[in-house]
């Protein structure tokens, strides 16, 4: 019993990182893409603002790179916990938070990302 | 049975004899500059959410980043991105179990240290040009 469990939880350990190695391979590319267009709107009205971003393919290389960065922290996060955070109830809690955090952010930067593409 | 584990059993090093490297430092910065950027994913929330909320939110939005804390905050969220970056993409080599050698692993650090340091002075000294500020 003790042996399947455990088995589980090398299983899941292995498929984070797994997750994670690849979301930091897409998010090479992924980042870089951010930071040029953050440069190419830092300092500029909302119109070319609104305009770049509600280009489609913008948009969508806006959240894949979300995604990647959100599936690439929640792990890194989940790690970083493993390590310092100890004691089980604020083990646990911390790691709540971690994915409520993760979650937050994702779907508040994607639907905010799909009203300026769409304009619901 | 706690005398016998106490027993003769080296001492491990303390922390303070531990000399100082460039991997173990970089180590450490990845760590610190993941959870940085972490904290920073609120300001590309931030950021989307403004333009998603109109014109008002917008200027508000800026004029916090144009201010000189959010302009040093940006450039601490640029900074932690590339060094991440390059620093990251020595783990991905070493998982391929490419340059482990040891003087390897260390030219390797600090390239990606330096790396990470000029590209961000590079991305904003664009910017700055951009703005017609330079
Ligand atoms: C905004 C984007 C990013 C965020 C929020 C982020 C966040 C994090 C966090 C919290 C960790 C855990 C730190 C630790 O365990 O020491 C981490 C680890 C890692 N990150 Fe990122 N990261 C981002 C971008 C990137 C990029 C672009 C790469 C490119 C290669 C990357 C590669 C890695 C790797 C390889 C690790 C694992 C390090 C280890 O095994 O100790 N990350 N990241």
């Amino acid at each position: 019993m003790a042996g399947s469990a455990s088995k589980g939880a090398v299983k899941s350990a292995t498929r984070a990182f797994s997750i994670q190695r690849k979301s930091a391979l897409a998010l090479i590319p992924l980042a870089l893409f951010l930071i040029a267009l953050i440069l190419a709107l830092s300092g500029t009205d909302y119109e070319t603002a609104r305009h770049y971003l509600g280009n489609p393919i913008v948009s969508i290389l806006v959240i894949l790179t979300i995604l990647a960065t959100v599936a690439h922290m929640r792990i890194g996060m989940n790690e970083v916990i493993e390590d310092y955070v100890h004691g089980s109830f604020l083990h646990v809690l911390a790691k709540t938070a971690n994915i409520l955090f993760c979650v937050a952010v994702g779907l508040g930067s994607i639907y905010a990302a799909l009203k300026i593409l769409i304009g619901f | 049975m706690a005398e016998t584990r106490q027993a003769a059993r080296p001492l491990s090093p303390h922390l303070q004899i531990y000399r100082f490297t460039i991997t173990m430092a970089m180590s450490i910065i990845h760590r610190i500059t993941g959870v940085g950027l972490y904290a920073g994913t609120l300001l590309l929330a931030a950021w989307l959410v403004s333009v998603a909320m109109g014109p008002d939110a917008y200027a508000s939005f800026q004029s916090i980043a144009g201010s000189w804390l959010g302009q040093l905050i940006l450039f601490g969220f640029t900074w932690a991105l590339l060094h991440h970056l390059f620093s990251g993409i020595r783990y991905l080599m070493w998982d391929n179990i490419r340059a482990f050698e040891l003087r390897q692993a260390d030219f390797i650090s600090w390239g990606a240290a330096v790396l990470g340091f000029v590209a961000a002075i590079i991305v904003w000294v664009v910017a700055f040009k951009l703005r017609g500020v330079l």
